[in-house]
């Protein structure tokens, strides 16, 4: 027995040393905190569609989590699959689940989804020119009711163009409508142009393409430069009345050496009229962030002694409705959601976190929750990022 | 089972000489690091306090804390690591051609033992391993030692401690060799694992057909590798990600096994037939 002394200690060894560090680093993650609402007021139904995407952190160590009714996921729990397969990308993870046929082989970037009661419809774009490729994309769509599926490849019309970037997707009267901002770069000019591309979902041909909005056009000298951004819906996949664009006009400042914006504009493309109009409003609403945005109405939020103040720019009307004032602690840095006339917030006060919601059309307190953790000292340890609709 | 343990034994005995030799050389240097990083940092310290005369304050805030993610960022770290990689990798070689080329050839010795064959190809497979496992398990233990020594001889106020999981966190050469995730560590190591059976296998070609074998050898590795990864690399060109991550997972894991066992099979027969003295 003696002989074998050896390697009976190296094996021990390995053992003791690698286990002690793996039990040790299980019980560090198990660690984390269980999060959970307690209803203060109200219906528990209503936040039943959303879940919460944050971080916590702990020591310079941090785990992403998410959070719904169900309670908290975090990412250093989870097996190596489900790591790999994004259980964060929450939109992605339901499509992939209630539609894995239809899903395979698409990836999710933001604004190329849209998605209603009939039509789940994905755009994927080929867009970076290539010696012997064109820039194109395809669209590829499902019936929910027949289960058909149909796909077109489309060529951007027009060769001037070196980059092609999908803001939107939207359907109206079974046509489709692709919002794209392209980079034109000829040997002369170089600017973004707003485009809309309209494929009709029966005949499944590219039936129109407009320049919404070109930077060449809008540009009053040639130092000017011009960016278009779309606004962030609530929804990023639902369906919406109007998309709205941002421009800023940029101009070149020497002394800084950087570019300074000098000029904004709010743009908003009515889906059904297919129409474009410049938004009217006081400049102090053109310049600042958008709050939250449902498809139809900007919100601003200020943060008021009494709460929260809520003003609310209706694009179809162009006015601003009466000011609402709703009952908050503190929004601080939260996401906001508004998802059918109502206002979903994360709230907080010094020690507590709530996650709020309030009926836009009277201001209104639907429901309040408070967010509960193990230890309630480690809700200072989490950070709340986004707020996301997992649910039809 | 007992012949096993008594190879593994003898293949264990032949390689503890160089394990511990790894193991020493590696807490000296990395100790080195340790000196050299503190001195480093402590002489900045100094040169601010004699200087500008600048308080404790002052001085964390120009230069930052001490914490020993400024010792894992040097070579005197990284660089022990590094050698111990290589030699494990040279000793999957030298584990089977010192029995040939070494006095009065060995092998000779090793093939006639009244046990099936295939133990010595598992008793080498678990030397490697063993000698692996037990190098991380020394680093994940001199990091400790480390750490303490780092605490004793920086002053505390410019110490900023972090954890073992911390450091491997964030620095990719110590989350490859003991990942934070122990499914992460049995994934790595399980394609370790597999990389090694491939390279016996080779080795085994090559000690059957000599120079023909260096070919078959070559073919067997590239052959074995591609089979593992194509359905990563298909699903990426030609199917254009038709599968989900979880299929291909599955996919890659179903056939790393096939190879595995085929590679076993291939080596079984090669020792019983073909080896050559």
């Amino acid at each position: 027995m003696k002989k074998y002394i050896k390697t009976a200690v190296l094996i021990a060894f390995v053992v003791l040393s690698i286990g002690t560090y793996y039990v040790y680093t299980a019980l560090a993650s198990s660690e984390n905190p269980d999060l959970s609402f307690e209803t203060i007021s109200g219906e528990e139904e209503l936040f039943e569609p959303i879940t919460l995407l944050g971080v916590y952190s702990k020591e310079s160590m941090y785990t992403r989590f998410k959070l719904n009714q169900q309670g908290p996921i975090y990412e250093s729990n989870l097996n190596l699959l489900d790591q790999i397969d994004g259980v964060f990308q929450v939109t992605k993870n339901r499509l992939e689940n209630d539609y894995r046929s239809f899903m395979r082989g698409k990836e999710i970037y933001k604004g190329h989804v849209y998605e209603d009661e009939e039509q789940l419809i994905f755009v994927e774009s080929n867009l970076m020119r290539s010696q012997n490729e064109d820039i194109s994309m395809t669209a590829s769509w499902l019936n929910k009711k027949t289960e058909e599926t149909s796909s077109v490849e489309v060529d951007f019309p027009g060769n001037n163009y070196s980059f092609a970037n999908i803001m939107d997707v939207q359907m109206n009267d079974n046509v489709i409508q692709v919002f794209a901002n392209m980079q034109v770069n000829t040997r002369n000019d170089h600017y973004t142009e707003i485009h809309l591309l309209e494929i009709d979902a029966e005949t499944e041909e590219l039936i129109g393409q407009k320049v919404l909005l070109s930077g060449d056009e809008e540009s009053s000298s040639q130092n000017d430069e011009i960016s278009f951004g779309s606004l962030r819906e609530s929804v990023e996949w639902a369906p919406n009345e109007y998309i709205v664009i941002r421009e800023e006009v940029m101009q070149f400042d020497e002394s800084t050496q950087s570019h300074q914006v000098t000029k904004q504009k709010l743009h908003a493309y009515d889906v059904k009229n297919q129409q474009m109009k410049e938004l009217e409003m006081p400049e102090e609403f053109i310049t600042r962030q958008v709050d939250s945005f449902d498809g139809s109405t900007l919100y601003y939020f200020d943060e008021v002694s009494e709460g929260l103040k809520i003003s609310s720019y209706q694009i179809e009307e162009g006015t601003f409705s009466n000011d609402l004032v709703i009952d908050v602690e503190s929004i601080s840095y939260y996401p906001s959601l508004v998802y059918q006339g109502n206002l979903y917030l994360v709230t907080n006060t010094d020690k507590e976190k709530y996650l709020q919601i309030f009926d836009l059309s009277n201001g209104q307190s639907l429901y309040k929750g408070k967010i509960n953790a193990t230890e309630q000292e480690e809700l200072e340890n989490i950070r709340i990022d986004e707020m996301v609709l997992s649910k039809r | 089972m007992k012949n096993f343990f008594k190879l593994l034994n003898f293949e264990l005995n032949r390689v503890m000489k160089l394990l511990i030799s790894l193991m020493v050389f590696t807490l000296i240097v990395q100790l080195i690091g340790v000196f050299v990083s503190k001195n480093n940092y402590l002489t900045q310290v100094e040169m601010l306090q004699q200087n500008d005369g600048s308080s404790v304050s002052q001085v964390l805030q120009s230069v930052g804390y001490f914490s020993f993610d400024r010792v894992v960022n040097s070579l005197f770290f990284i660089g022990p690591i590094m050698i111990c990689v290589a030699a494990i990798m040279f000793y999957i070689f030298l584990i089977w051609y010192r029995d040939w080329f070494g006095k009065n050839t060995f092998v000779y010795r090793l093939l006639m033992l009244p046990t099936a064959r295939i133990n010595l190809f598992f008793a080498k497979l678990t030397t490697i391993l063993l000698a692996t496992f037990s190098l991380v398990g020394f680093q994940l233990v001199a990091i400790q030692i480390e750490m303490l020594v780092m605490k004793w001889t920086v002053p505390s106020e410019y110490v900023m401690e972090v954890t073992l999981r911390q450091l491997i966190e964030i620095h990719p050469v110590l989350s490859l060799i003991a990942p934070n995730q122990f499914s992460l560590f049995m994934s790595l190591y399980g394609v370790g694992v597999l990389t090694v059976i491939i390279l016996f296998t080779a080795i085994l070609l090559e000690r059957s057909y000599r120079m023909k074998g260096v070919l078959f050898g070559g073919t067997f590795v590239i052959a074995a590798n591609l089979l593992v990864i194509l359905p990563v690399i298909l699903n990426e060109t030609v199917f254009h990600s038709f599968l989900y991550n979880g299929e291909l997972l599955l996919i890659v894991l179903g056939l790393g096994v096939i190879v595995l066992a085929s590679s076993v099979w291939l080596s079984k027969r090669l020792l019983d037939e073909k080896i050559r003295v």
